[in-house]
């Protein structure tokens, strides 16, 4: 099978999300972004306070439901809806992984901004139970945590009869270029199945597994098409209006809100994932098994499209970090009671061969994108340096910091 | 007065389901498998597949692709278009499991080479792709040789398909696009159409009701982008030309 790589970023042709290229050799990510600079974005955000002027309460109820976590651009979406003059109802879902520079953003989020949150704990024997499941059928261990993240802000929406819901960006667009901004396309059932649950719906566990009962997944179940349509449930990504940048964003947050920001072993950027042990460490490296890439590829391909990092650098970068040695494997065994030779051994059943190469039993040689990408830019070398700001690391006493039903 | 069919088009591209614009640029937006269920669920009355690199390349049509769909086991016909050769193709596309399918370019330059599939199959079954870009006069276009030819001593004799899909190829996957001047220029009105290209809102929908002997309307990309858009289109519609939308509970 040959990959195609974008002459611009470092995406290939077989990214996951699927990808498209032009003529020139362009990927679709790289012409969708090209938008940041040619849209209208003054006339896009006052098309935002158009469509959220009809969500304002008028009972002094919330106006609309936010979902955060301790990192990921929450903070820029809670500033961005108070600077709109909405009053929103913040949801989080409980991943368990969680450091306490997670839960400083969390609670430092909360006290700035002043406003209600509502926490999800799932019992965390269910949540170990499907991450043993998710882990073993496809090579997830998120799958509880995107899935009750993406659900969980749905299920509230209905309870509370608070039918706007605002996402951040939309990664289809921002990474593949899925849609152009003017669509303005909003959260749906079908995306979120194919892209962020890996093809798989709660009860489409129950169909594979053997393991899980009706009540394990319970929580994670969305809700049917005539309970959202009665509630009007929406969900938009702020995207659309404004020139996503989340970097810069990052930066402004830290600024203003002193957003807490921490080094990570593989990948530069230290602004997103900071509340997860696991997000660029164990299911990173499941990643690269599966897909021939890491998030620093994500990242940089981001950075690369912002004229931030030119190509060949970036490419550089991505070889020096992505093969590193995920940490805190040994907290996550513990958490989930495997030992590390079990964990190795089902992780490694997901090498994807097109990616890695046998050489010897346990012993695979890395073919992946960054190996395979020998396109050489013409573009011209940028020399300015860009960098990341760290403000804080993690405490020596590493462990899961939980709440709610937390106990490990 | 019968119904008007409100169509869903979902438009593949190396297997992937895109977003095409004007059949020149295209956009990823996913697994087929999970459009067809999500389509299925919220009850479109078809489904359109048009597999587009399939004639471009002169591969086989994607007979595979209906393995696949087997599964779902879904309850909305399914319409599959993407280089049928010949009466051989057109059979097997049954016997995996389209319910209908559309001829296209292999069949523009001698339509009476379908009449063998109209015998072995029915008049029911096929349906003839018209892709027209209107200039001052009505042109095919040859999506493969990027030729024009002029649609003005055009005709398909009605005995052998049941419609025609007509897209307006420089409207396609453009918000407020089909060009009704293109249903004003055609000038074969014996056969029931499908109309595709552009279509974006149930008003455009509406401003072209009035035009004669039109089946359906077919919508493509702008399905994709927001919850229940294809139950929104129809909340919009008079409910006498079409049916009521359905919203499936648990």
């Amino acid at each position: 099978m040959k990959i195609i790589f974008c002459k611009n970023c470092l995406y290939g042709s077989t990214h996951p999300l699927g990808i498209t290229f032009d003529n020139n050799g362009i990927c679709s990510g790289c012409t969708v972004h090209k938008e940041k600079y040619t849209l209208d974005w003054r006339s896009r955000f006052s098309k935002l306070s158009k469509v959220i002027a009809q969500y304002r309460s008028r009972k002094n109820n919330y106006d609309c439901i936010i979902p955060i976590t301790g990192a990921q651009d929450s903070y820029f979406i809670v500033h961005t809806a108070k600077k709109l003059g909405l009053k929103p109802l913040l949801v989080c879902y409980n991943k368990y992984f969680n450091t306490d520079v997670g839960i400083k953003n969390l609670s430092n989020l909360r006290i700035k901004f002043n406003l209600d949150v509502l926490f999800q704990n799932v019992n965390p024997n269910t949540v170990k139970k499907i991450t043993r499941e998710t882990l073993s059928r496809f090579g997830n261990i998120y799958w509880p945590i995107i899935a009750g993240h993406t659900v969980f802000p749905v299920q509230i929406s209905i309870k509370y009869k608070i039918p706007l819901i605002i996402w951040g960006a939309h990664q289809g667009i921002e990474q593949v270029g899925m849609n152009s901004h003017e669509d303005e396309v909003e959260m749906s059932r079908r995306y979120r199945k194919d892209h962020d649950l890996f093809g798989y719906e709660a009860e489409d566990l129950l169909m594979i597994s053997n393991n899980l009962k009706e009540a394990d997944i319970y929580q994670y179940l969305y809700p049917d098409d005539y309970t959202l349509k009665k509630n009007s449930t929406r969900g938009i990504y702020l995207g659309n209006y404004i020139p996503w940048d989340t970097k810069k964003q990052h930066e402004l947050m830290i600024k203003i809100y002193n957003y807490k920001t921490i080094n990570f072993i593989r990948t530069i950027d230290c602004y997103d994932y900071v509340d997860c042990f696991n997000y660029m460490n164990i299911h990173d490296l499941l990643k690269i098994y599966k897909h021939g890439y890491s998030k620093i590829t994500d990242q940089l391909s981001r950075e690369i499209r912002f004229g931030r990092i030119d190509r060949e650098s970036a490419l550089k970068v991505v070889k020096k970090f992505e093969k590193r040695k995920p940490k805190f494997t040994k907290l996550f065994c513990d958490w989930l009671d495997v030992d590390y030779k079990s964990l190795n051994f089902v992780t490694e059943s997901f090498i994807n061969l097109l990616f890695w190469k046998k050489i010897n039993l346990d012993n695979f040689k890395f073919m992946g994108w960054s190996y395979l990408n020998k396109l050489q830019s013409k573009k011209k070398i940028i020399k300015k340096k860009f960098s990341y700001t760290v403000n804080t690391k993690l405490k020596n006493n590493l462990n899961y910091i939980t709440f709610g039903k937390g106990f490990s | 007065m019968n119904k008007k069919r409100l169509i869903a088009t979902l438009v593949l591209l190396n297997d992937i389901v895109v977003q095409s614009i004007q059949f020149k640029r295209y956009l990823p937006l996913g697994k087929i498998s999970f459009f067809l269920e999500n389509l299925d669920r919220w009850g479109v009355d078809e489904i359109i597949i048009l597999d587009i690199n399939r004639s471009k390349f002169n591969i086989e049509p994607n007979f595979k692709l209906f393995e696949k769909i087997e599964k779902f086991k879904l309850k909305t016909p399914i319409i599959y278009g993407g280089n049928i050769r010949n009466k051989q193709d057109a059979i097997n596309l049954i016997r995996y499991g389209a319910d209908r399918i559309i001829l296209g370019r292999n069949f523009f330059y001698k339509t009476s080479k379908i009449e063998e599939i109209t015998q072995a199959l029915g008049q029911q079954a096929l349906i003839f792709s018209l892709p027209i870009i209107k200039k001052k006069n009505l042109f095919f276009y040859d999506h493969c040789s990027k030729k024009l030819i002029c649609l003005k001593n055009f005709f398909i004799d009605k005995n052998l398909v049941s419609e025609i899909f007509i897209t307006d190829v420089k409207h396609e996957g453009i918000q407020k696009g089909f060009d009704s001047n293109i249903l004003r220029l055609y000038n074969q009105d014996n056969i029931p159409k499908i109309i595709f290209g552009g279509i974006s809102s149930s008003y455009q929908i509406k401003k072209l009701l009035n035009f004669k002997n039109i089946n359906a309307f077919a919508v493509g990309n702008f399905l994709s982008y927001k919850e229940h858009a294809f139950q929104n289109f129809l909340e919009h519609l008079p409910r006498n030309r079409f049916r009521l939308p359905t919203y499936k509970k648990n």
